[in-house]
């Protein structure tokens, strides 16, 4: 074998020939003395060559190599100025998290005043005591003796807010000058037969309970 | 945004494989400068831009070949920047005289080791780069293809070539035809 073979050899020592070549290569190594010459010399300074590397491989890494990679690696995930966005965007979003639930537990909101109806003095006490003491679907009359307006009240439902109120819904059948006009109301406790009427609705209103 | 996240999620897996390879990396760049100095700022340098292109990596298995490549790419700077300043680089006959003294003082330094650094020394850039990436780094013919950017059998050419002047520098004092046979029996279990 000529030393122009010395890349077979090579490429033998680092197994990247294919099994034919490998073995043709190893017959001639084992045949032919001069090729097993060779082959002991790139064998013996490629042996050397690795122990080198080795003992490379074992020595103390410096602290300034592995000080960037552990500062790097405790860096937040997010460059600053990603940061910074991040943070702007995360409290819009809170911001309008917070409105939407704030708006829909918000029964205060929910029935804006919109009275059709001047309740009178003396109807609104009695409407406080029947939301303080009638059960839902238990219905009180109420007449004005001087004007000869009468309304009948209807508790229909109570319940308690997020915020911890206590809220009833009621029909009032108000009726003056021959006419009856029913309502939907809303009213929160205030205090005991103390009832705060947050809306009156029209029964034919658009959009209304 | 979630992909984002997703990327971000292997940062931590990356930079640990890149600690991790150390030893490697500075292995290779010592191999390649010859001063363990100059291995340390490139490796160093490299390690530094591969921090700012994390997101060029996918897989965390091709990290090593991807920070080599770096390493490379940043010794082949150096030559050309102190090549057109004609500077004249620190080589392994330099290093060697700096281990030389150390050893008046103690150090243990083996004449084998020398003899290679004396050896590689002679070697060009490219053959010593192919020769350092495969034998010292043990990358494939493949992979050292892709570290150098140049087809896998030029680098089995330039491997063949840097061992060659290796092993014409350092032939070996021992011929024992037993040996030979055991070399071949091993290395044929190994082609096989």
């Amino acid at each position: 074998m000529s030393r122009t073979d010395d890349k077979s050899l090579s490429c033998y020592l680092d197994g990247e020939l294919d099994y034919p070549h490998a073995k043709e290569v190893t017959n001639q190594i084992l045949q032919d003395a001069r090729t097993q010459d060779r082959f002991i010399a790139l064998a013996t300074s490629q042996s050397l060559l690795r122990s080198y590397g080795q003992t490379e491989l074992h020595k103390e890494v410096p602290s300034k190599l592995t000080q960037a990679l552990q500062q790097a690696k405790r860096t937040k995930w997010f460059p600053k100025e990603q940061r910074t966005i991040l943070q702007v965007a995360a409290v819009i979003v809170l911001f309008v998290a917070s409105y939407l639930i704030g708006r829909n537990n918000r029964v205060d909101q929910l029935y804006q005043p919109s009275l059709v109806p001047v309740i009178p003095a003396s109807l609104e006490q009695t409407i406080n005591t029947v939301l303080e003491y009638q059960k839902s679907g238990s219905v009180q009359n109420w007449i004005e003796l001087q004007g000869g307006e009468s309304a009948r009240i209807t508790p229909v439902q109570s319940f308690r807010g997020s915020e911890g109120k206590f809220y009833r819904m009621y029909l009032i059948d108000m009726t003056g000058d021959g006419t009856t006009q029913q309502f939907w109301a809303m009213a929160s406790r205030k205090g005991k037969e103390n009832w705060h009427t947050k809306g009156v609705f029209a029964t034919d209103t658009p959009g209304s309970i | 945004m979630f992909k984002k996240l997703f990327t971000q999620a292997h940062r931590g897996q990356i930079i640990s494989e890149i600690e991790r390879l150390l030893p490697a990396f500075r292995s290779f760049a010592r191999g390649l400068c010859g001063d363990r100095f100059v291995a340390d700022d490139l490796v160093q340098a490299a390690c530094e831009r591969a921090l700012e292109r994390l997101d060029q990596v996918s897989d965390v298995a091709g990290v090593g070949s991807w920070v080599n490549r770096i390493i490379y790419t940043q010794w082949q700077d150096l030559l050309r920047k102190r090549k057109s300043r004609r500077t004249k680089l620190v080589s392994f006959g330099h290093y060697q005289s700096t281990q030389q003294r150390s050893n008046r003082a103690g150090e243990h330094q083996t004449i084998a080791k020398l003899d290679i650094e004396k050896g590689l020394d002679r070697l060009s850039d490219d053959s010593r780069a192919a020769l350092v990436l495969v034998t010292m780094a043990g990358h494939n013919y493949q992979e050292a293809s892709d570290i150098l950017g140049i087809p896998v059998g030029t680098v089995a050419s330039r491997v063949a070539r840097a061992k060659a002047m290796l092993a014409d520098y350092l032939y070996p004092t021992h011929k024992n035809n037993q040996e030979t046979i055991e070399y071949v029996r091993l290395s044929d279990e190994q082609n096989r």
